[in-house]
């Protein structure tokens, strides 16, 4: 069913023929009352611009020029019509309630998608809640990580690293082998030795696939420099966050006191012996 | 010229009021898409992230080298609460102790007190004399904070804690600059109506 004639301006839906009521105008009214509805209804009368048009002053403008201000207030007239019009309404509120609905999944999505990432998580307020067995599990495997990590022969230089790495993440142990790598032939020159015994350790944190663990440790560093034995004992805390796999707890990351700045003080640590 | 009539009148200033509501509910529309789709990069930055094994946030069922991330078995809710309850009195504890003011000793000595009960505060309580004296004389201030606190192990009653401090402490005999201190400490923690407090306090040599 269509109706014959031209185009009908965007107020109207096709093959719809009852005329609409536009910002409150009686149904049948509005289109007329509207000037910009006819300006903007390609091959309708235009009796307002005819007027100018036949002004003396205007008639004798060139052809071009007239033509150009005629397209921009035709130009202007349309987007005047499109935000006076009930179906732009109509548009915008259906496309914010889209973008409402898109934000409200996307917010649902990534609560999901956060909790299902690392399971029950530990919470500040709430910051041990995995299992005492498996905490338990967790915290000496990571002092066990924590002293073999920090104790290294020279003598028995990378057969100490590859022990060690057994108990990372793959992507932590290529992290501490490249360390190691660094500071191999410092070792070498120095014939060192260090040994770091675990002294105390505790859980943190610990959600359902995450711990992290407290270990204190006594680090006794043997070492022939210039000719002359040496020996410096460090005393520190290492933070070793561990991550739950199904071949045991394996070592993620750590962290140690040493590596925290203490502001205002103008006095360091004592030497890190680390690697 | 005749006035225009009141419903041409009305008929404008309704689509006054129609331009604006366009014009408002053009600019949420803009403002809404920016919104959706700055979370949507960032949402899935996030995800990539965590689908890395690089990740120290990788999921469950995520190969991470040497096994694939699973989950443990979890406590129960009042296992959970008492685990939480004695870390916090620990660190509540060495917050105080590391805080220390020679121009507030009163407040910084009852700071440590309403956190002690038994050895501990017996030994607290015989040294407060000699700290005020010295803590004057010397015009000492030490400031600090917890780095790290660890349950060791703990029940219904009892609780041990080991916590690392950071700080500084200055007096008269560093001429007022601030030297930095760091603590090592194991905590002993009973529960006293309703109230952990520390019993026993030693630095981990």
């Amino acid at each position: 069913m269509s109706t014959p004639g031209p185009r009908r301006p965007s107020t109207s839906r096709g093959g719809v023929q009852r005329p609409r009521k536009i910002a409150g105008a009686p149904a049948g009214r509005a289109e007329e009352k509207n000037p910009a509805d006819r300006l903007a209804k390609p091959g309708s009368q235009r009796p307002d611009k005819r007027e100018k048009g036949n002004k003396g002053d205007q008639g004798a403008e060139p052809d071009a020029p007239r033509a150009g201000r005629d397209s921009t207030r035709a130009e202007r007239a349309a987007a005047s019509a499109l935000l006076t019009s009930a179906r732009t309404t109509r548009i915008l509120t259906a496309t914010l309630g889209v973008l409402a609905l898109l934000l409200a999944g996307l917010a649902v999505v990534w609560a999901v998608d956060s909790r299902a990432d690392d399971g029950p998580g530990a919470r500040d307020d709430r910051p041990v809640v995995a299992d005492t067995l498996a905490v338990q599990a967790g915290v000496d495997a990571a002092a066990k990580a924590a002293e073999a990590m920090s104790s290294i022969d020279y003598k028995k230089y990378d057969a100490n690293v590859d022990a060690a790495a057994k108990l990372l993440t793959s992507s932590f142990a290529k992290k501490y082998r490249d360390t190691a790598e660094e500071v191999k032939k410092e070792y070498m020159d120095l014939k060192t030795v260090v040994r770091a015994p675990v002294v105390a350790q505790g859980v943190v944190s610990a959600s359902s696939t995450r711990l992290q663990a407290l270990v204190f440790l006594n680090q006794d560093t043997y070492r022939v420099r210039a000719g002359e034995p040496e020996r410096v004992v460090t005393q520190y805390a290492m933070l070793v966050t561990m991550v739950h796999t199904d071949n045991g707890w394996l070592v993620s990351e750590v962290d140690s006191d040493l590596k925290k700045e203490t502001p205002g003080a103008t006095e360091s640590t004592p030497p890190d012996d680390k690697k | 010229m005749s006035p225009a009539p009141n419903g041409q009148q009305d008929d404008e200033a309704e689509m006054r009021s129609r331009v604006q509501l366009n014009v408002a509910l053009y600019a949420a529309s803009v403002l809404c898409t920016c919104l959706v789709v700055l979370l949507t990069i960032v949402w899935w930055t996030g995800r990539d992230d965590a689908d890395d094994a690089a990740s120290p946030a990788a999921g469950v069922g995520t190969d991470v080298g040497g096994g694939v991330v699973a989950a443990v078995k979890l406590a129960d809710e009042s296992d959970q609460k008492q685990t939480a309850a004695q870390l916090k009195a620990a660190r509540d504890m060495m917050s105080a102790f590391v805080n220390f003011d020679y121009e507030d000793v009163e407040g910084s000595i009852e700071a440590v007190r309403s956190r002690s009960t038994g050895t501990f505060l017996k030994q607290y309580d015989a040294a407060t004399k000699a700290i005020k004296k010295l803590a004057e004389k010397a015009e000492a201030t030490q400031v600090g904070r917890v780095l790290w606190a660890g349950l060791v192990a703990g029940d219904q009653d009892s609780a041990t804690v080991i916590v690392i401090t950071s700080g500084t402490v200055a007096n008269k005999a560093t001429d007022f600059e601030k030297r930095s201190q760091r603590l090592r400490v194991q905590l002993e923690l009973v529960l006293k109506d309703g109230k952990w407090l520390v019993d026993d306090l030693q630095t981990v040599a």
